[in-house]
């Protein structure tokens, strides 16, 4: 097990820099972060310029971009940050608030997601072929082709406006992550502005855990060993507690993980419906303007979470199913 | 119940139980998959009715009802010269949801088709030769699996609608080749993981085995043997694909970077995410109907997509 | 999310720089006045002087007094900040000096120049930044001072949140019962927070539709018609061709005989009605060019002038004949208009929707060359990479705007370093005298005749098609906020919140913007979009003289009486 880890381990730092300097490159070339700066502040002199290119390592030429990766590189572990391009502002303080309000949203719809999803999927395998198992597969299939903007403007219209026309009073907020000129912490208030965002995003984990939960579960159920199990004489309940269930959540743990690393990068579609500050309103604006000093920490954020669970998943997976071969 | 549509069909193409290779057994399998059934019908009546446009279809994709000079023509409900009513610009919404059928179905069959080769030879080729070229692949699948999707999406796009070449093979960022080009780029993970597991258990097997010892090549083996015996776990990836596809297209469309309507191109997915505004404001044909369109076609591939899994995979399916 | 997409050009570059700077005018943001040198008198000498004197009580808000020194400071950062987005009327004063006291301001000028009272319209404060010459990196996480009714409390990409000033000394002082006036980014949202109750105010983007949304018994919505207007324009190219080198595609609309023929092809009125009379039934064509209705406006021009017949004639005489599609070809190439939008603007992609098939029946080959607002405004534009473009501006009530971006020597050539605001590529010479001559003209009635005679040669040459004189639109909440209505049609938006009423009894007033400033530097790009000037800016910067709701100039509680104007 281990050795497993370790084998795997050694491929993290290989590839988040084979991965941040592809985006690096795509960023370069996507967004030409120099004519962005020069779009945004129009009168800086050559020596600004310069300034700018120095501090973010923007060289040309096919060398330059490898030496501008590692400039940038350097920076970026230094905690050397170069500033924004549009208001010269620090990155930091802004990409934290915006990663802090993106992990609470996300980790609490996949946390529903997860428990709910599982719940169904379970529910319906148990079952196969009757109503409640046709239930659960046909909602979770409307759940994934419905676009999370047409169940968002829904959900806002019933809760917010619908509501305010019949009772007066709107039950849940449509937007932010505070009523307007609230200041400081509220955990109840935040609840309630999290409420229909956490329901939009729920919906689609939800489908997609039932979905894959019923058909992890089907796997072991019918495979040859459950037979053997029920063969022996193990109770049934015995049999899909001790047995079953804990052999299906091998493949679902592994996309949990997944879900889980890719968090971090916001839910882009999500928190723009919702005017919610979180990382994908902050990439999006970063993007629109061209902000490289700003795209990059974002990137890595991303990256690293990814690659970083990507890992966790495999070892969790290797660690579970113990028919996996350690090499 | 369930067998007697199954053995009628039987005896109408005259199978019988002793001729029935694991192809035809899973065909017949399908057949009992009344969800998945019922699916491909409505399908290939709509994909029908679509391809009779010129008859099928009232309007021009931009003419209109009748002229502004005859009266206001925009945003009419439901009436007998527009069944569907009419669009801010006075078209009617029955003939664009046909055109906008169209061209999702483009979109989610081409773009499926497309990244199933790329992943199906990606997979296949990390699962044959294993190793260190099978892990730096691996890793660089899933980092392009748990990347979010619409980051890499729009960074790519304006990636490669800067270079001159990439347009000139595919268009420009808002033509449909385009968006195909994206969604094929970006849509192979899936199929490829797929594909390399089910490469490395028949790679166990005794009849690749068998090959590879008469001499056969990787990419023999990959086409006479690998391929086929994959079939199943490609359909479903495809009707996945196409899924994913046609909500990829209805998710840029939504922010501005879908087909371009002012060149009068449309797709469900544009009058959808169009017709936020329309449903606040009470003109509810302009969503109702294409989403419908939209609704039913993914319903209907994801019903075929089960339908084909259970039948190439009976563990899953259980009786129906 | 198509929201955020959704911008106008603001031609003034914007808005923001009619607050701290010149009116620059059509996006001569980039234009640095290159003829400014010519006009002027020699060094040392001026020609003309402006004396302005300070109110006596007028002061920050820690009650230190506003001063010459700020009046300098607000020069030297408009001059020398790196990222400055405007230096136009700036660049015509060669000092800027205290008079008799600090409380009089002398500000000397190189040459006469007309629009003065754009200038110091948004003063900074000496004390709060570190460094006159370059202020980029100032107002990084708060705007740090106020001499107007409001101070801010807090700002983040969230809300930002005022309190009254209460060091405030004018008259415009916050009404009671108001602690908290509060704005908040609402692009997605706007509508359904205003009907849910969540937001008191919201200032959208008009289109077709919207008054069905806002259909509800507490909300309000008051249309109003201000210096916003949307056209059809044309590029000449440089030359006639391409301006960048890469290309060696002639221009169709470098040809006068074309302009006249495909304007004369259009139903304005059909197009009116189908296009603009959804959004505003009461709304009539513009016919006065680029500019509203007004004293600025020439009559008898522009307006619907289709005529099939004519234009048919136009076309033949000018060598050209239809082809096997029914497209005007000459030598059998059939010249393509590739004609530019911002993609997610549903009323330019319903317009290209419904013109393009008429044009094409007119024998016009239009195509759509439609890309996302930044590369539309920020590349397309200014690169002069289109041939027919459709935009709103938003300009201020002083028509100095005119002169950066139809002068010829404002077409963005090699020569004055791409940088300019004519992005049409008109060159006349009459209508750049007249322009010019405007300029540094003090006379009002000369000015405006000097303006009409411009805007007639743009007629005459067929270079746009001015198509509506846009509403301004407030909606609010009638059950949260009362006396809203005062200032909407103002170019500077609600800048009277302080007498707005707050109804509900909650102390605040809150307003949804459609657009969020990522920043609050007053001279940088920040402050380019019209969202800065309306939820910062004008809320804590004094300045010299401020917009009426009629498109007026009047001097401010700053200044003692109007500044004295001396001429040579």
């Amino acid at each position: 097990m281990l050795r497993y880890t370790l084998r795997r381990a050694v491929w993290l730092l290989p590839t988040l820099l084979l991965v941040t300097f592809l985006v690096y490159v795509a960023l370069r070339l996507g967004t030409d972060p120099v004519a962005s700066y020069r779009r945004t502040n129009i009168r800086a002199s050559k020596k600004k310029i310069d300034q700018y290119i120095a501090a973010n390592g923007l060289y040309s030429g096919a060398f330059g971009y490898i030496r501008g990766y590692f400039k940038w590189l350097w920076g970026f572990v230094t905690l050397d940050w170069p500033r924004s391009i549009k208001g010269s502002r620090e990155v930091w303080p802004h990409l934290k608030d915006a990663l802090a309000n993106s992990l609470r949203l996300g980790l609490v719809a996949s946390f529903i997601g997860i428990l709910v999803g599982n719940a169904l999927g379970v529910l319906a395998a148990l079952r196969p072929g009757r109503l409640r198992d046709t239930l659960v597969n046909s909602s979770a299939l409307v759940g994934l082709a419905v676009p999370p903007f047409v169940s968002a403007l829904l959900l806002q219209l019933f809760f917010a406006v619908y509501w305010q026309k019949w009772f007066g009073y709107a039950l849940f907020p449509v937007s932010g992550v505070y009523p307007a000129g609230h200041q400081g912490f509220d955990l109840f208030l935040m609840l309630k502005h999290m409420a229909l965002p956490v329901v939009v995003v729920s919906i689609q984990s939800i489908a997609v855990y039932s979905r894959y939960m019923r058909a992890s579960l089907l796997d072991v159920l019918n495979s040859e060993y459950m037979r053997t199990a029920r063969a022996k004489g193990i109770s049934e309940r015995r049999v899909l507690v001790h047995h079953a269930l804990r052999n299906a959540l091998i493949p679902v743990t592994t996309l949990a993980f997944l879900d889980v690393g890719a968090v971090v990068g916001g839910l882009i579609i999500t928190e723009g419906l919702f005017e919610y500050p979180g990382m994908g309103r902050f990439f999006l604006v970063a993007y629109s303007n061209g902000d490289f000093p700003e795209l990059m920490p974002w990137m890595v954020l991303i990256i690293g979470s990814v690659v970083v669970f990507n890992l966790l998943a495999d070892i969790a997976y290797a660690k579970l199913d113990p028919r996996i071969r350690l090499g | 119940m369930a067998e007697t549509p199954a053995s009628n069909l039987d005896a109408a193409v005259g199978l019988t139980a002793e001729s029935l290779s694991p192809g035809r057994l899973a065909f017949r399998r399908f057949l009992t998959h009344r969800a998945a059934v019922v699916s491909v019908g409505i399908l290939v009546l709509l994909i029908l009715w679509v391809l009779l446009s010129p008859l099928t279809a009232r309007y021009g994709v931009n003419e209109q009802v009748f002229d502004i000079s005859q009266g206001p023509n925009q945003n009419l409900p439901p009436a007998s010269f527009a069944w569907f009513g009419t669009d801010i610009i006075g078209r009617d919404v029955y003939s664009r949801v046909l055109y906008g059928v169209r061209v999702s179905l483009i979109i989610g069959l081409a773009s499926a088709v497309f990244s199933l080769a790329l992943g199906s030879l990606i997979g296949a080729v990390a699962g044959l030769k294993g190793g260190l070229f099978d892990d730096v692949v691996m890793r660089v699948t899933d980092v392009f699996l748990a990347f979010p999707f619409l980051v890499a999406l729009l960074v790519v796009r304006n990636m490669f609608g800067a270079v001159g070449w990439v347009t000139f093979l595919v268009g420009e960022p808002s033509s449909v080749r385009f968006m195909v080009f994206l969604f094929a780029v970006f849509g192979w993970m899936g199929v490829a993981r797929v594909l390399r597991a089910q490469v490395m258990s028949l790679k166990e097997r005794e009849f690749v085995e068998a090959a590879r010892a008469l001499g056969a090549s990787n990419a023999r083996i990959i086409m006479r043997h690998l391929l086929p015996n994959s079939i199943g776990p490609m359909l479903v990836a495809l009707s996945l694909g196409v899924v994913g596809a046609i909500v990829s297209e209805a998710t840029l469309s939504l922010f501005g970077y879908g087909p371009d309507p002012g060149t009068g191109a449309t797709s469900l997915g544009l009058m959808v995410a169009g017709s936020k505004s329309a449903v606040r404001a009470g003109y509810w044909w302009l969503a109702l109907y294409p989403f419908a369109a939209l609704l039913v076609i993914t319903l209907c591939v994801s019903f075929i997509g089960d339908g084909l899994r259970d039948a190439f995979d009976p563990k899953h399916g259980g009786a129906r | 999310m198509r929201n955020i997409r959704k911008s106008t050009k603001f031609a003034g570059g914007l808005l923001g720089s009619v607050l701290l700077l010149a009116a620059c005018g059509g996006g001569s943001d980039s234009a640095s006045d290159t003829t400014a040198a010519g006009g002027g008198s020699g060094s040392g000498e001026s020609a003309m002087t402006i004396t302005y004197d300070i109110a006596d009580e007028a002061q920050w808000e820690d009650a230190t007094p506003i001063t010459a020194a700020d009046f300098q400071c607000t020069f030297d950062a408009a001059m020398n900040t790196p990222g400055s987005i405007s230096t136009s009327g700036y660049d015509k004063i060669t000092s800027v000096e205290a008079g008799d006291s600090d409380k009089q301001v002398v500000v000397k000028f190189k040459e006469l120049y007309a629009p003065y009272k754009n200038l110091f319209s948004g003063l900074l404060k000496k004390a709060a930044v570190a460094d006159c010459k370059d202020i980029s990196g100032d107002f990084g996480t708060t705007f740090n001072y106020s001499g107007a009714e409001w101070k801010m409390d807090s700002w983040s990409a969230d809300q930002v949140v005022f309190l009254p000033n209460e060091n405030y000394w004018g008259p415009r002082k916050v009404g009671e019962g108001v602690k908290k006036l509060v704005m908040v980014p609402r692009a997605e949202t706007q509508i359904t927070d205003l009907k849910a109750g969540s937001v008191d105010f919201i200032y959208p983007q008009f289109y077709a539709g919207i008054t069905d949304e806002l259909a509800d018994p507490n909300v309000k919505t008051v249309l109003n018609y201000g210096g916003d207007y949307e056209a059809l324009y044309m590029n000449l190219g440089v030359d006639g061709k391409n301006m960048t080198a890469d290309g060696e595609k002639t221009r169709p609309f470098a040809d006068k005989a074309f302009r006249e023929a495909f304007y004369k092809s259009i139903d304005l009125d059909a197009l009116f009605k189908q296009i603009y009379i959804p959004i505003a039934s009461d709304g009539t064509l513009l016919t006065c060019g680029p500019i509203i209705p007004g004293m600025y406006c020439p009559e008898g021009i522009f307006g619907n002038k289709y005529d099939q017949d004519a234009a048919d004639e136009l076309m033949e005489d000018a060598g050209y004949e239809k082809n096997g599609e029914g497209l005007w070809a000459k030598d059998g190439v059939a010249p393509k208009i590739e004609w530019v939008i911002n993609t997610g603007n549903i009323r330019r992609e319903s317009t290209q929707a419904f013109l393009i098939p008429l044009l094409k029946k007119a024998g016009f080959n239009v195509v759509a060359y439609n890309c996302d607002a930044d590369c539309y405004f920020q590349k397309r534009l200014p690169g002069m990479d289109y041939d027919l473009a459709m935009y709103i501006s938003t300009a201020p009530p002083d028509p100095a705007y005119l002169v950066g971006g139809f002068s010829s020597d404002q077409v963005p050539t090699p020569e004055n370093d791409n940088k300019g605001g004519n992005f049409q590529g008109w060159m006349n010479e009459t209508a750049t005298e007249a322009l010019k001559n405007s300029d540094r003209e003090i006379d009002e009635a000369k000015r405006a005749e000097l303006i009409k005679s411009a805007i007639v040669e743009m007629d005459k040459d067929y270079i746009l098609i001015p198509l509506f004189q846009f509403p301004k639109s407030g909606a609010y909440r009638t059950d949260r906020v009362d006396n809203v209505e005062g200032e909407l049609n103002n170019n500077a938006a609600f800048n009277d919140t302080y007498q707005w009423k707050d109804l509900d009894g909650d102390g605040q007033i809150v307003i949804g913007a459609e657009q969020w400033p990522g920043c609050l530097n007053p001279v940088t790009e920040c402050a380019s979009s019209s969202w800065y000037l309306w939820t910062v800016a004008q809320q804590l910067m004094p300045g010299a003289f401020r917009t009426t709701n009629d498109g007026k100039y009047v001097v401010t509680e700053l200044l003692k009486s109007d500044p004295k104007v001396e001429t040579d």
